[in-house]
């Protein structure tokens, strides 16, 4: 049985090789921080600015994560636009490195908290918050909120 | 004999290398930063909070909500919530209320912002079943518990959306019913038919 | 990240079918070093052959340095690899049962089935017997239940129950391995039987 012993290492050395070859070769993670880590730092950071407090930093950058359709329609002035969805693309990494503040602005809160918390487990600092001045919703007239008994509907014919 | 003192120094060798190894703990089922965008912009992981009161009110067995308030601040939860703080989402009591595969735990606080945190920890250390109710409690109470009127010129559907609110209103904080709200589409004018003409010469 | 075959996600026949294939490279492994050959199972309790201890010791330590060392480089994640569940007195009866079943009969239930495989006629009776012997304790399972499921201390490794690090007890192990080794080539020189050993 000698003889078969060579191929046999042969094809269990070549398949440990594979997995070797394949685990080395796979999507390894990048995150800098640990669970537990992110959630030291989310308690501890406040990376929620209101307005005065953006004005304050030195050099900021403002950052709006909504996709590109949103924002041509409208966007603040000298809002830097990065879609949420390329947001860890190669072009932006030079721009995450920078140690300028950047500012993330709050039009859904929760993607906003969301990317602050995806950039800084990757190791990014200098990452903030700021709320969206919402405009003022629009107070209806007085004479609009008494109608609300039946209307009757007007139509045509006899 | 020779090659029997070969092989054991090469194994002891091994042995050794092997005790000096730190224990590592491996992660496989965490995301990694690209996994975890793809759960991010996932829309089925968020929840309205029209879709929490509607499965709030037919009892829904399967959803367990979760506050994340700080325990100071606990106060008129949704009903059956139970109180998690962001500062001891891994303490040994709260153990089992992420990691498992039974109920689907819904996070809310008094807005996004922890909310937030605690949902993108969950989900990046692969914890299934966690999702989030968009707004927390002041879209709650500015959806839920007082709704506003849609102006006249909304559509049908949003006069829809509004009764319906009110009736879950109803169901959470026993007010009475306000009279229905009966406001028909406004339909354009038709003109008037022209009558043919009866009578007179033919 | 290993391992690449999780046994909750996969359908009950998958489980199966690989279950089958490893058992083929086990009898593979189990045929080729003599081991159909209940001279060299005895062997290992009269001294004179200690095949069984060098193969069973090298296939512990090859596992067990593979795995630490691919749990270190990132290539298997040992903390979701499946531990047997440990029933104290279950195991202690157990080993007795068949440590005597084992010397009585020359072979062991896995290299029985390699035995009787080639068509060795008291292998296939030993094969029988450890079935009757199944289906008793399957009929009368209800006699044996408590003993069988008392003290459960579940997945619990060595190192946990010593309360060494892990490495540690790999290295432990290894030299322990390599002590047996030496020891077993020892005993070979002292009890043989050269009537048993020198037959083909």
């Amino acid at each position: 049985m000698k003889s078969a012993i060579r191929p046999l290492g042969i094809i269990t050395i070549s398949l440990f090789g594979f997995l070797a070859i394949v685990s080395f070769y796979t999507d390894k993670s990048k995150l800098e921080y640990s669970g537990r880590e992110m959630q030291e730092k989310a308690l501890s950071t406040k990376y929620l600015l209101s307005e005065e407090e953006v004005h304050g930093l030195k050099n900021p950058q403002i950052v709006d994560i909504r996709d590109s359709k949103n924002y041509r329609l409208e966007h603040e002035d000298d809002a830097l636009n990065i879609p949420l969805s390329v947001i860890l693309d190669e072009e932006y990494k030079n721009f995450f490195e920078s140690s300028d503040p950047k500012v993330i602005l709050a039009y859904d809160p929760v993607k906003a908290n969301e990317a602050w918390m995806l950039m800084t487990q990757l190791g990014y600092e200098n990452l903030y918050v700021t709320n969206i001045k919402q405009p003022e919703p629009v107070e209806e007239p007085e004479e609009m909120k008494e109608r609300t008994g039946p209307r009757k509907v007007i139509s045509g014919g006899h | 004999m020779n090659a029997r003192i070969i092989i054991s120094v090469i194994i002891m060798g091994l042995g050794l290398t092997a005790a000096m190894l730190p224990n590592r703990k491996n992660d496989s089922i965490a995301l990694n930063e690209r996994e975890l965008l793809q759960e991010m912009l996932l829309e089925t992981n968020y929840l309205s909070t029209d879709e929490v009161a509607e499965l709030l009110i037919a009892g829904d067995p399967s959803i367990q909500l979760i506050d994340v308030r700080p325990a100071s601040e606990f106060k008129d939860p949704l009903p059956r919530a139970i109180n998690i703080p962001l500062d001891s989402i891994f303490s040994d009591n709260y153990a089992f209320v992420f990691d498992q595969l039974v109920v689907k735990n819904v996070i809310y606080g008094s807005d996004d912002v922890r909310a937030a945190q605690v949902w993108m920890i969950t989900k990046q250390k692969g914890y299934k079943n966690n999702y989030l109710m968009k707004g927390g409690l002041n879209a709650w109470k500015a959806t839920i518990l007082d709704p506003k009127l849609p102006p006249i010129t909304a559509s049908q559907s949003e006069f829809d959306l509004y009764s319906k609110r009110m009736a879950s209103r109803q169901f959470f904080t026993g007010a009475k019913a306000l009279p229905q709200v009966n406001v028909q589409p406004i339909v354009p004018v038709q003109g008037r038919k022209k009558k043919r003409v009866q009578g007179g010469c033919s | 990240m290993g391992p690449i075959i999780p046994i909750f996600e996969i359908p009950e026949e998958l489980n199966f079918l690989v279950a089958f294939i490893i058992g083929i490279g086990f009898g593979f492994a189990l045929e080729q070093a003599g081991f159909s050959s209940s001279r060299k199972l005895a062997g290992m309790f009269y001294g004179y052959d200690t095949t069984v201890l060098k193969v069973f010791f090298t296939a512990a330590i090859v596992a067990l340095l593979g795995l630490t060392f691919f749990n270190y480089f990132e290539m298997i994640d040992m903390s979701i690899v499946y531990i047997n569940q440990y029933f104290v007195n279950s195991a202690i009866i157990g080993g007795v049962i068949m440590g005597l079943g084992f010397i009585i009969g020359g072979f062991c239930p896995g290299t029985s089935a390699c035995a009787a495989a080639i068509g060795k006629i008291d292998a296939m009776a030993y094969l029988g017997g450890s079935l009757i012997g199944i289906f008793a304790f399957g009929a009368t399972y209800d006699w044996w239940k408590e003993i069988y499921m008392a003290n459960p201390l579940g997945g619990i490794k060595l190192s946990t129950s010593l309360g060494l690090s892990d490495g540690v007890v790999v290295f432990g192990v290894v030299v322990m391995a390599v002590l047996m080794f030496w020891l077993g080539e020892w005993a070979e020189k002292k009890f043989r039987r050269p009537d048993i050993t020198e037959e083909t």
